[in-house]
């Protein structure tokens, strides 16, 4: 009896979900949406060709000191190097840049060549877009060409009969070298692409998007329990219901069903994008999305209880999933905000499971792991569950 | 079946039921009947469990509502004055989930489900979303909701609000078949004419008080009210012909009304031919008259002191 009138419940919420067309958007259509495009922008950084970005030289010197350097900076997937006719000038770089056209774009002076013969002070300049990786990774190969040149230099200043040969041969045969490894589950296996060693960014944007749609739907929902409340259908229910304890668990089990089926069928579709994966623990996996969902269905109904009217629903519903998402790491990554807000971050349910997730999918960790964070979700959902139980009544009668 | 004794609930300062007493028997229809504001829906939420008492007893099919409400709510079906449905769902899964609720599964649930629709002349709209019903069909399913467990009472509130004429004389035929069957109904409204013609008995409550209680001839011998024989006279002669009839016996007053003579008295069929002849002896003819006997409208009105139709 008591089973049945919980699984009525349920059956009700999942029936008035698969009824009403703007519920079936946000449950599954916008998610999808998104997570398709996810896919096309973050799934094509491992795949397909892609145009380099360009690195225009204006070479005002001609020498030899200047063709070695333009040398260089060539050979690197990240960007390509174009040689300009002219000789341009340090504004024309500039402007170049400045209108978007290039990712960055070197001028070398016509003294270049001639001030480093005669041991003069030589000047580049070098304009780059600081928004784009290629243009770091330019600059970076600039600078240690222009470390050789440096040290060439130094070494003509140092002896009259200085060997360049020589010294060009032992540049080219380093004493030392530098292994980096990435650490997490991904690291040993060496990865041809210049992402190797690092999760993807999808991997960690899949999840974080699934987290917030679950999150989002269900203090969506809010508003429909409020909106029950007002046409009387609630109080059907609660004279209907064996007991306002049965009620309050049908209430909350409903949209937790929804949620695990929307959670399901967005962390599979997820699967499908390249380079995606959740690590290798089932049942951490599982269990976090099961305490993620049981959290956000429990606020949901403490929300509720708070709010009169279907506008304040509304109201308080978006600004609570919004600040969960955004205070919880959702949106960007954790580790770019300061240290007191991780902790904000630590102490929402978001910001546990997105951690969980990171855990996962970067570092292998399974439920032993993890079982910190889960505690946390526990934690948080008994306590809302306990909050929801103290004021359900205000909601009912 | 009902027992209700010296019922109060107030709602900060207003009393919203007042010392409420009254009782209602099995197989009745019993009509509450009463002004917006009157307490009715109040008086239903106590009965119906969902509000606690301030003060005073009811007692449902035997149970006490605060002391065995679960009893009570097994007993007794509701219908809200709000439409309370679900508006996206079909009229037959409306049904099916009230019926889960109440425990029915499997055969048993889809013949009770059948069965109200056949009642409630839904057939051929069970799997259409509710939305779509007219104001009638709505009304209608409404009820319906409220029986699907087979309740010994059932409370009606106000069921007929906001529909037109030949929607209302089906509701009051479905409520009068069911009644047939067997079922106590508690029907509230604040249609004297409803009340009327389909209540055994009716309680005329206001301001949360009990005004009158009785079938309808009890409920107009209550009033002790007279006949009123209106007489459209020249206005000149309306104030000596009021004169001289206060003085007449059997004449309890007579005055000037919007430029009538008004008379009240106990049989103004009697009067007639001594009206007519000092009439005709004063040389004044007999334009119009009117002689309006007792009936609920009138105790209605001099009970709640306003005209109410809406
Ligand atoms: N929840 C409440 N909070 C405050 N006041 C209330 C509440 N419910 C009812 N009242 C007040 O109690 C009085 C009786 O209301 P009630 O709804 O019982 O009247 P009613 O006879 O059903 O009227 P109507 O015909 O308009 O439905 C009214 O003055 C109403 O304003
Ligand atoms: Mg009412």
């Amino acid at each position: 009896m008591n089973a049945g009138v919980i699984r009525a419940l349920v059956g009700l919420h999942v029936r008035q979900v698969a009824a009403d067309r703007a519920s079936l958007f946000w449950l599954f259509g916008m998610p999808l949406m998104f997570t398709v495009l996810m896919g096309m922008m973050f799934g094509d950084m491992n795949a397909g060709p892609r145009e380099a970005p360009e690195l225009t030289v204006f070479d005002g010197s001609r020498g030899p000191a200047a063709r070695g350097l333009i040398e260089a900076l060539g050979g690197h997937e990240a960007f390509r190097v174009v040689v300009a006719d002219s000789a341009g000038s340090w504004e024309t770089a500039r402007a170049l840049v400045d209108a978007g056209s290039r990712t960055a774009a070197l001028h070398i002076p016509a003294a270049f060549d001639a001030d480093l013969a005669a041991g003069r002070t030589a000047a580049l300049s070098l304009a780059y877009d600081p928004d784009r990786a290629s243009a770091q990774t330019a600059r970076t190969v600039l600078e240690e060409a222009v470390l050789r040149l440096e040290f060439l230099a130094a070494g003509r200043r140092a002896a009259a009969g200085f060997d360049e040969a020589r010294f060009d041969a032992l540049w080219r045969d380093p004493r030392i070298t530098l292994e980096v490894r990435t650490l997490g589950r991904l690291g040993g296996e060496p990865q041809p692409s210049a992402l190797a060693g690092f999760s993807s960014g999808f991997q960690h944007t899949g999840p974080s998007y699934t987290l917030m749609f679950v999150l989002m739907f269900m203090l969506m929902s809010v508003r429909d329990i409020v909106t029950e409340r007002r046409n009387g259908t609630l109080r059907r229910l609660r004279l209907a219901a064996a007991s306002p304890w049965l009620l309050a668990v049908g209430l909350f089990l409903g949209p937790v069903v929804v949620g695990l089926a929307q959670a399901a069928v967005l962390l599979g579709l997820n699967l499908l994008l390249p380079g995606m994966d959740y690590g290798d623990s089932p049942g951490a996996l599982v269990l976090t999305m099961v305490l993620f969902t049981a959290v956000s269905s429990a606020l949901a109904l403490c929300v509720a209880t708070f709010c009169r009217t279907p506008g304040q629903a509304d109201g308080l519903g978006m600004t609570a999933s919004m600040l969960l998402a955004a205070l919880g790491g959702l949106w960007w990554p954790l580790e770019v905000v300061p240290g007191f807000m991780q902790k904000i971050a630590l102490a929402l349910p978001t910001g546990q499971a997105v951690t969980v997730f990171h855990n996962m999918i970067g570092r292998g960790w399974g439920l032993a792991g993890n079982a910190g964070h889960l505690a946390a979700l526990a934690a948080m959902l008994a306590a809302l569950l306990a909050l929801a139980a103290a004021r359900f009544r205000r909601l009912v009668d | 079946m009902i027992r209700v004794r010296n019922l109060v609930k107030s709602f900060g300062d207003v009393r919203a039921v007042d010392d409420l007493s009254f009782a209602v028997g099995p197989g009745e229809i019993f009509g509450l009947l009463g002004p917006n504001g009157a307490g009715k829906t109040t008086t239903i939420s106590v009965l119906a469990t969902l509000l606690p008492a301030d003060a005073g007893a009811a007692e449902v099919c035997g149970h006490d509502v605060a002391a065995d409400p679960g009893a009570v709510r097994r007993r007794i079906g509701v219908v809200p004055q709000e439409l309370a449905l679900y508006e996206e769902l079909s009229a037959e899964q409306n049904l099916a989930t009230f019926g889960r609720l109440y425990g029915l599964e499997g055969a048993r649930l889809k013949a009770r489900c059948a069965e109200l629709l056949e009642l409630a002349d839904l057939t051929e709209h069970a799997r259409r979303p509710v939305k779509g019903f007219s104001g009638g069909m709505k009304r209608r399913l409404n009820i319906m909701l409220g029986l699907v467990h087979a309740p010994d009472i059932l409370f009606l509130d106000e069921p007929t609000v906001g529909i037109d004429a030949q929607a209302r004389t089906r509701i009051l035929d479905l409520i009068r078949g069911m009644n047939a069957r067997g079922l106590t109904v508690l029907y509230t409204t604040h249609y004297l004419e409803e009340a009327e013609h389909l209540c055994d008995r009716i309680g005329v409550i206001d301001h949360g008080r009990l005004a009158a209680l009785g079938d309808k001839e009890e409920l107009i011998q209550q009033i002790g009210e007279h006949d009123v024989v209106r007489v459209q006279l020249p206005p000149a002669a309306v104030a000596p012909a009021a004169a001289a009839a206060a003085a007449w016996p059997d004449v309890s007053s007579a005055d000037l009304r919007r430029g009538k003579l008004e008379i009240h008295c106990r049989d103004g069929a009697a009067l007639l031919p001594r009206l007519q002849a000092e009439l005709a002896a004063a040389g004044l003819g007999l334009d119009q008259l009117e002689v309006i006997r007792p009936n609920l409208e009138s105790l209605y009105l001099k009970i709640t002191g306003r005209a109410l139709r809406e």
